[in-house]
């Protein structure tokens, strides 16, 4: 396993709402989104998800979230922004993470070592934008640089911000 | 670098993405004829 997180982000509240719940796999939605947290969970250290709003207060409970996902945190960025540009972990502990989006459920099992061979072994500060339609790129590798600077973005708005971690629970100001 | 995900002898691109009506179609009938 590698020592990367992974970074998903729902395509919609419902969608998390059917993989957390697992009860809504029904949903297109709810399937794909399961199907990317199958693949990405074995690769990573850490699966961090988008819970859009504050995963503290909005359903799934924070319980529900621990099933499926290491961490879950709000999404602060604002909505204008494309999910190519600024959808990245908000207090990435690692250096480099795969951000995934919900809505791609056939990733490669061994997407995150591909990858790390291909960044040379070391830290990756590269930007992958492999694509099948559309116009975001649907995974990328972040480096924790360029989540600092998401997390700049994200202070300008002054949000309490908080992560349920499996085993701990900590508050970012 | 990635070469496309076989399933059940049928083959997709591993990074396909749902944008549109016709690609969530397209996924969906993928996924109910493969045990992905």
């Amino acid at each position: 396993m590698s020592t990367w997180s992974a970074f998903c982000w729902p395509v919609a509240n419902r969608a998390a709402w059917a993989a957390a719940t697992n009860a809504c796999r029904r949903s297109p939605e709810g399937r794909f989104f399961a199907h990317v947290i199958e693949r990405l969970k074995p690769q990573v250290a850490e699966l961090i998800i988008s819970a859009n709003g504050d995963p503290a207060r909005s359903r799934p409970s924070a319980c529900r979230w621990s099933r499926i996902a290491s961490t879950a945190m709000p999404d602060l960025l604002p909505a204008s922004l494309p999910a190519s540009n600024g959808r990245a972990p908000i207090g990435l502990r690692a250096a480099s993470a795969i951000a995934a989006a919900s809505d791609t459920p056939f990733l490669p099992a061994d997407l995150v070592d591909r990858l790390r061979s291909a960044s040379g072994e070391g830290e990756a500060n590269l930007v992958v934008a492999p694509i099948s339609g559309g116009d975001a790129p649907g995974v990328r590798v972040v480096a924790r640089d360029a989540c600092s600077r998401s997390r700049s973005l994200a202070d300008e708005r002054r949000p309490a911000r908080s992560a349920i971690g499996s085993g701990s629970i900590r508050q970012e100001r | 670098m990635f070469p496309p995900v076989k399933i059940e002898g049928r083959t997709i691109d591993p990074f396909f993405n749902v944008n549109r009506p016709d690609e969530l179609a397209a996924a969906e009938a993928f996924l109910q004829t493969s045990a992905v």
